[in-house]
């Protein structure tokens, strides 16, 4: 920002700051601080709260520092004896109403009220007057309430109407009875709503699933990365000895701001369920039964070894999760190609693989997340966006309240809060005509640039509507324009023809381009080779079996890694194959009734909570999460059981060293080299059309996120299930 | 953008009409200025109170979050969301009334009709309202307002009179 620098003094010292901003704003800046309670740098200004009183030169009383703007030659003084004094008649008339209850208080030792009555508030308080009580709503199962410690701030109030766009929380009431609440019994249902957890400033608002388990100072804070979809959300895991007790947000301002969602905040309670598995099984005389680390590697390390030596590469099917480290991807890639097996994949919820061999490198996504905020006109196809990721649909509204043409192409309505310009409510057969037909209302110019047999599709089209032009021109129109494709692109029948005019699409609007992917690390299953189209590094390979193919048929070995039937889209293919195949090897943290019946090797894993490892986002940001929990003392990690497989099937040893310097180096070199391919091959035009109806489900997007009670007790996951009844 | 999936009520068309009045008042977008106007319109046909279907179908016809609607509902002592007596006694104890000797009076109301601020008689005839700040009318303290009057300079003769002529009402 290049606003004109202005003086001010601030005690005593003369400062810089920029003109336009809060007195507030300039200090935190200076790492100056003042006392705050209403006033958040990601909210509206309320200013009700006084706490920031300072003494401001020629201003009789105090005056709030979030709230007065800064200008050229003003002298402010924070610590002032008048500044003091208003700070704490601030504080002792808060204190009025505020219980003594710190001991019992899940926010105690990390309250800003706490805070500030040590620094401000008197020993002992001088009101006889009876405190008042409230009532607490049932807010849900996230966020749990006592409202008679809230000291009405607003910023809880002011974050559903500004960030989640969906009011749900209001001021109901006046004066001495003012209260926070929904006033009807209803509960807070928003993706984004665990936040307002962290952002009241006392404890009226807390985490209901670790209320009373834990004092906040016995707990270690770990730098991670949220394992749950494309975005890779930046948090802070609360650990104490080897539990995981909570998580937060880490700022991010790239990725998620200050907010994560509430599948960030609140899936890893997943990771205790009672069906998780600790110790390796295998099938014995029918029976499956416990087995030692050895015993279990070896077996499965002879199946391997058998099979390459039969040469019956495609006996061999193996899939992969694709939220898996990156260096988890690697081995388990190096160990399939090297034996030979080629059928490697993780794209378990794709059904049209007719566009393979126009794949880039790695999915396209030409941004950073927080880059859309920026973007002027942007065009959403085929997603459900808020369930797929918060926290895109979270820079996408910023976006949009700040005035961009915000257009969807999408085969269902979901709501959205903030503006839209077009919603073309499409069928699943019509969203490729329906791309196609904003691709045609293009300017001519533009189109008539592309190949002729393009020309020729776009002809037998019907004529464009209103709506169509409408998105084209405002692509067109915007140097800062955006096609994001979403999760239901990906799972469609037509993808690779969708894929192919998004590219066209691209071109011809001259905007950025990305797709969203499934699980945390897609771009890391592309770039190590679990895909049976290339190698590690995008080499091109022998061509080997793709998921759905490797479904719908039965093997002499199926591996499943991180993955359960549960998560593939066609779940009945996979678990007929699963039953039909002779062996079947399953890596996974839990274990479920099919598996047991039907494995005949199961490895248990830790999962991303637990291990050390690393994620690529859609955005192709490398992120490291470096926890190494002792869920079951003395077993390896993934990687060590992996390498371990890999020596018991006498292979070479490969080298882990520097992969990810390795592959971010080769993601910088190739991001730019992202071709937009200007053709639609004739085999993707004539995919047979079979469409199935997928939707996208908030909390049941992988193995964790089923199994976190808190969530499934959410209204998203209970209405999901009385749909699927 | 009501925020329940819940079917909403319909509301008449005479309020509708009225709603229609308020919101125009305003610039466009700006409606959630005509929740008083539309409350006050609501409220009237329903017996002097807010329910909150009723709230929740004036937010959907402003289209707005409910929310809003039940905040201001709530705020304000002219609304009532819970369902109140025919007749309305609103006895003013800011402090001119207070001085000359509103205290007085409403414990006299209080102790005849057997209720207590905030309450409605078991007949259903009259409710009292909880609280009400200066009307305006200092020069007649102490005051209270009847159905909307203003009466002055009350006495317990006064006071008595009128209680009589509200119980008799059918
Ligand atoms: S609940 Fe917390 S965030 Fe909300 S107004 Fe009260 S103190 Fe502020
Ligand atoms: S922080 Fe300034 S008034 Fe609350
Ligand atoms: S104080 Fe009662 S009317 Fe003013």
């Amino acid at each position: 920002m290049s606003e004109p620098k202005i003086t001010i003094t601030i005690d005593d010292q003369e400062y810089k700051v920029n003109s336009g901003q809060m007195l507030i704003e300039a200090t935190d800046q200076l790492g100056i601080h003042i006392p705050r309670f209403c006033y958040h740098e990601k909210l509206s200004i309320a200013a009700n709260c006084r706490m920031c009183l300072v003494e401001v030169e020629n201003s009789t009383n105090a005056l709030p520092a979030c709230a007065t703007e800064v200008s050229e030659g003003m002298v402010v003084k924070t610590t002032s004896e008048s500044a003091e004094l208003a700070q704490q008649a601030t504080m002792e008339f808060l204190l009025i109403n505020h219980p003594l209850d710190c001991p019992i208080c899940d926010q105690g030792g990390e309250c800003e009220l706490q805070d500030l009555a040590y620094s401000h508030g008197r020993n002992e308080s001088r009101f006889e007057v009876k405190k008042r009580t409230l009532p607490d709503d049932n807010l849900g199962p996230l966020i749990s309430t006592d409202m008679t410690r809230c000291i009405l701030c607003t910023r809880c109030v002011r974050f559903g109407t500004e960030i989640a766009g969906l009011p749900e929380l209001g001021t109901i009431g006046r004066g001495e009875s003012s209260t926070i609440s929904t006033f009807v019994e209803k509960t807070v249902d928003h993706e984004l709503s665990g936040n307002m957890i962290d952002i009241c400033p006392v404890g009226a608002l807390n985490n209901k699933p670790y209320r009373y388990t834990d004092r906040t100072w016995e707990l270690d804070q770990i730098e991670s990365v949220s394992p749950h979809d494309c975005v890779g959300s930046n948090m802070f895991l609360h650990v104490k000895g080897d539990k995981i007790k909570r998580i937060v947000p880490k700022a991010n301002p790239e990725i998620n701001e200050v907010w994560i969602s509430d599948r960030d905040r609140f899936a890893f309670d997943g990771i205790y369920s009672d069906d998780r598995l600790t110790v390796p099984m295998l099938r014995k005389n029918g029976v499956l039964e416990e087995a030692t680390w050895e015993e279990a590697i070896d077996a499965f390390s002879k199946v391997l070894i058998t099979l390459q030596n039969k040469k019956s590469k495609n006996g061999v099917a193996a899939l992969i999760s694709s939220s898996t480290a990156l260096n988890e991807q690697y081995l388990y890639a190096y160990l399939m190609r090297s034996l030979g097996f080629n059928n490697i994949d993780h794209r378990i919820r794709q059904i049209d693989f007719t566009g393979d061999s126009l794949d880039p490198i790695f999915p396209n996504f030409d941004i950073k997340p927080h880059q859309i905020e920026n973007m002027k006109s942007i065009l959403i196809i085929g997603s459900d966006l808020r369930k797929e990721t918060p926290l895109i649909a979270h820079w996408v509204k910023k976006a949009a309240d700040q005035g961009a043409s915000v257009n969807f192409i999408n085969q269902e309505y979901s709501e959205y809060y903030f503006p839209i310009d077009n919603f073309i409510l499409s069928g699943q057969e019509a969203l490729a005509e329906n791309l196609a037909l904003v691709l045609k209302a293009s300017n001519d110019d533009a189109v008539n640039k592309l190949p002729s047999h393009i020309e020729d599709v776009l002809n037998a089209l019907p004529t464009p509507s209103l709506s169509h032009y409408q998105i084209a021109k405002s692509l067109a129109n915007h140097e800062q324009s955006f096609l994001l494709s979403g999760l239901l692109c990906h799972s469609h029948s037509e993808y690779a023809l969708i894929r192919s005019y998004l590219n066209l699409l691209s071109y011809v609007s001259n905007s950025s381009f990305g797709e969203l992917t499934h699980g945390a690390n897609a771009t890391g299953a592309y770039l190590t080779g679990c895909i049976p189209h290339r190698k590690a590094f995008g080499e091109s390979h022998e061509l080997g079996l793709n998921a759905l193919e490797m479904c719908t048929k039965n093997h002499q070995l199926i591996v499943l890694y991180g993955i359960e039937p549960e998560d593939c889209l066609y779940q009945e293919k996979l678990n007929q194959s699963i039953v039909g195949s002779q062996t079947t090897v399953q890596f996974s943290p839990f274990i479920t009734p099919f598996m047991k019946e039907n494995a005949d090797i199961m490895f248990p894993l830790k999962t991303p909570y637990e291990s050390k490892g690393a994620f690529i986002n859609a955005s192709g940001m490398i992120q490291d999460f470096n926890l190494q929990l002792d869920l079951a003392k003395d077993n390896p990690s993934n990687q060590e059981l992996l390498l371990q497989i890999i020596e018991g099937s006498k292979l070479p040893m490969p080298s882990l060293d520097n992969l990810k310097e390795k592959i971010k180096k080769f993601i910088d070199e190739t991001k730019n080299t992202h071709n937009r391919l200007l053709e639609i091959p004739e085999k993707v035009l004539k995919t047979t059309k079979n469409y199935s109806s997928v939707s996208s489900h908030l909390y049941d997007v992988d193995s964790i996120t089923r199994r976190s009670r808190p969530l499934q007790q959410t209204k998203d996951a209970l209405s999901q299930f009385s749909e699927d009844q | 953008m009501s925020t329940e999936n819940t079917e909403t009520m319909e509301l008449t068309e005479t309020i509708k009409e009225k709603i229609d009045t308020w919101v125009a008042k305003f610039p466009v977008g700006k409606q959630r200025s005509a929740i008083i106007g539309s409350l006050h319109a609501v409220q009237e046909h329903n017996q002097g109170y807010l329910t909150p279907e009723l709230m929740d179908a004036v937010a959907d016809y402003l289209d707005l979050p409910c929310i809003y609607v039940y905040e201001v509902a709530t705020f304000y002592s002219m609304f009532q969301t819970e369902p109140v007596g025919y007749n309305e006694i609103a006895i003013c104890t800011n402090i001119s009334c207070m001085l000359s000797g509103s205290d007085e009076i409403v414990h006299h109301v209080e102790d005849r009709l057997n209720i207590k601020l905030g309450e409605t008689t078991k007949d259903g005839k009259i409710f009292l309202k909880k609280e009400e700040e200066c009307l305006a009318a200092c020069t007649g303290a102490p005051m209270m307002m009847v159905n909307h009057q203003y009466i002055e300079n009350l006495n317990i003769e006064k006071v008595n009179e009128i209680l009589d002529k509200l119980g008799q009402q059918k």
